[in-house]
């Protein structure tokens, strides 16, 4: 069964729609990461999700059963940006907590603000932004949930802590939580998403498991004869989802039969044809970014 | 699930504390320097004197006379009169030597205010102490706006729902109100006290200026709740304006009555209109005849002169409303 099933999610604000139609199926204990450039609507589809905003159109299931406040019990959230209280220090944010939620682990909370070097006794105001998100983090990683929807959490983090907090994600996927989390920083999500979405412009453009997508997908690429060979054949061929052309030099993404399309490239004239495995970010700037030149160019 | 409004209000209960303490203390200091100008008591304690001859008496009026005749302290004649509710009239002839202090010398004169203790409703000391809870209340107000502003995702991933999280932060800043109340009055009595031992007595106008006290600061603060829950930010100009409108209103409110000028009487329309729903229109405190009083001494009419039971009806009524409004506002904000 699904952890997470948000079925036709729309949210408009007046004539802008920043989700449209969503349906993405999270499974109980997967890490799932979101993926969008900004403006690309996760941020909204958390707040969608966690009844923050009310969704034009659609539902969202946790457990199979729509949201109830009782459901924050086991649903812990770190929004993008800083909500702790500035005039409040992190131990008063802690006992906040420990008064909400009967699961909340004090000891581990603890234990987890000394790990990003936290002092509680300072107050939320002093702190950096990095050290705002962290102790976010620390607390909603003490929760014990067994949903923890995390909004870019390593904005303003070092690359020490970024680390920590991949490694606490990690390590909570293990003991089975369902992890949904956003992040710019693709090479994060890799490592730890077993499932991926991405959203551009409030639309789902891609979902699947990580490493299907990358074995599904190749880059093909080639030195043409001469500026002007055409192309046209590849624009009707569904085994290419893009190609970009620069000059002689054409990029292809495949989706199916990376060698057959390797294989047709080389029969077109191209010289030097290479099959290349896609990284995540390769297949998140090929479904976001727009094509690289305006002559024959294929979008599929 | 409102542990943040308790340590609000626990900060704020603390420093309100903290002030009203150094205004106490500077009450003590003004005692201490107006010690020499307060010896209101001296003519009582003639009866003190050697020779002294005392006689007590009940008038027909129920009040109790004690007459004091001092022949060998320059022959001072006192009639102390004491109406039974702590009012005390002193009246004082000197036949000798004029004591220190007094200006009057060789003949008869009445102590008046330097003598007469305070006789007070009960009622009446409530009722001040809740002009501090206003201001309490305005410090207080507009919690859920403040959430609003940049809070939300905490207060809505609490496994609460909204009203019941809107009604336990109401709860909290109520009792704070009540506990500025109870805080003021300490505040006063101890200040009163110091100048003058005032009696305290209960009318029948006793429970509901009680009333009044509770519902005024309790009604201001409903008000800046429904004025301000749908806002995210920009509360600070209502609660800043509220103040000085609210506190003109009712008195604008008696201009262009009668008039047949078309402007005078819209302008009379729209502040009868604010000064309706304007909690301050039915807290109104003048003074009459020298007593603290609640209702107004001149007619002014309208709204202002309503008596106590019915403007205690309205401040509950509207506070009600301005909760509700609130309440509503709260449903409806998104993150």
């Amino acid at each position: 069964m699904s952890s997470i099933s948000i079925q036709q999610l729309t949210k408009t604000y007046g004539p802008f729609a920043a989700v449209s139609d969503l349906t993405l199926d999270i499974p109980d204990g997967c890490v799932f990461g979101l993926l969008g450039p900004n403006g690309a609507g996760k941020t909204t589809t958390f707040k969608c999700m966690l009844g923050m905003a009310r969704s034009t159109s659609g539902t969202t299931l946790f457990n199979g059963a729509p949201l109830v406040p009782a459901s924050f019990e086991s649903i812990a959230y770190v929004p993008e940006r800083s909500v702790l209280y500035d005039w409040m220090t992190i131990a008063e944010h802690v006992q906040m907590t420990r008064h909400a939620f009967k699961a909340f682990d004090v000891a581990r909370c603890k234990e987890l603000l000394a790990l990003f070097s936290l002092n509680e006794k300072q107050r939320v105001r002093s702190l950096s932004k990095g050290m705002k998100t962290a102790v976010a983090v620390a607390i909603a990683f003490a929760r014990r949930a067994q949903t923890l929807i995390l909004d870019e959490p390593t904005t303003g983090l070092d690359p020490i802590n970024q680390r920590e907090v991949l490694n606490l994600i990690i390590n909570e996927a293990t003991r089975g939580t369902t992890i949904v989390f956003s992040s710019h920083q693709i090479g994060q999500v890799e490592r730890a998403a077993e499932r991926i979405a991405i959203l551009a412009r409030g639309r789902l453009i891609l979902e699947g498991a990580v490493d299907d997508l990358k074995a599904d997908r190749k880059i093909v690429d080639g030195i043409l004869p001469a500026d002007d060979t055409p192309l046209a054949a590849f624009s009707t061929d569904p085994r290419v989802a893009r190609a970009d052309r620069n000059g002689r030099i054409v990029r292809l993404v495949v989706i199916a039969d990376a060698d057959g399309v390797a294989t047709a490239l080389s029969a077109a004239g191209a010289q030097g044809v290479r099959i290349l495995d896609l990284n995540l970010e390769d297949i998140f700037i090929n479904a976001v970014a727009p094509a690289s030149s305006t002559a024959d160019v294929v979008e599929v | 699930m409102a542990y943040v409004e308790w340590l609000r209000v626990r900060n704020t209960l603390r420093a309100y504390a903290i002030v009203l303490l150094v205004l106490f203390a500077g009450a003590l200091v003004v005692r201490v320097a107006v010690n020499s100008e307060m010896r209101g008591n001296d003519w009582e304690s003639q009866a003190n004197v050697a020779g002294a001859h005392i006689v007590t008496s009940k008038l027909p009026d129920g009040s109790e006379q004690t007459v004091i005749d001092t022949p060998k302290n320059g022959g001072t004649h006192v009639i102390i009169r004491e109406d039974g509710r702590g009012g005390k009239t002193v009246s004082v002839t000197e036949r000798g030597s004029a004591r220190s202090g007094v200006r009057s010398m060789h003949g008869s004169f009445t102590t008046g205010n330097a003598q007469h203790e305070l006789p007070v409703d009960l009622g009446y000391l409530l009722a001040f102490a809740a002009f501090p809870a206003l201001i309490f209340a305005t410090i207080l107000g507009a919690p859920l706006s403040r959430e609003r502003e940049n809070h939300l995702e905490v207060v809505l991933s609490k496994p609460v729902s909204r009203a019941s999280y809107a009604l336990e932060v109401v709860l909290v800043d109520i009792a704070a109100i009540i506990g500025s109340i109870i805080l003021s009055t300490i505040f006063m009595l101890a200040s009163v006290v110091i100048f003058v031992l005032p009696t305290f007595y209960i009318s029948d106008n006793t429970w509901w200026l009680f009333g009044l006290a509770l519902a005024a600061p309790i009604c201001w603060y409903a008000m800046y709740l429904g004025l301000t829950t749908w806002m995210k930010r920009g509360r600070g100009i209502v609660i800043g304006i509220a103040w000085p409108v609210a506190m003109i209103v009712p008195g604008l409110s008696l201009l262009g009555r009668g008039s047949t000028n078309g402007m005078v009487q819209v302008f009379h329309a729209v502040v009868s209109g604010l000064a309706a729903i304007d909690p301050l229109t039915y807290f109104q405190v003048t003074g009459a005849s020298g007593h603290i009083a609640m209702q107004s001494s001149l007619n002014l009419g309208g709204l202002l002169s309503l008596p106590l039971p019915t403007r205690l009806g309205i401040i509950v009524v509207l506070a009600l409303a301005y909760f509700a409004a609130g309440f509503i506002e709260w449903q409806q904000v998104e993150a």
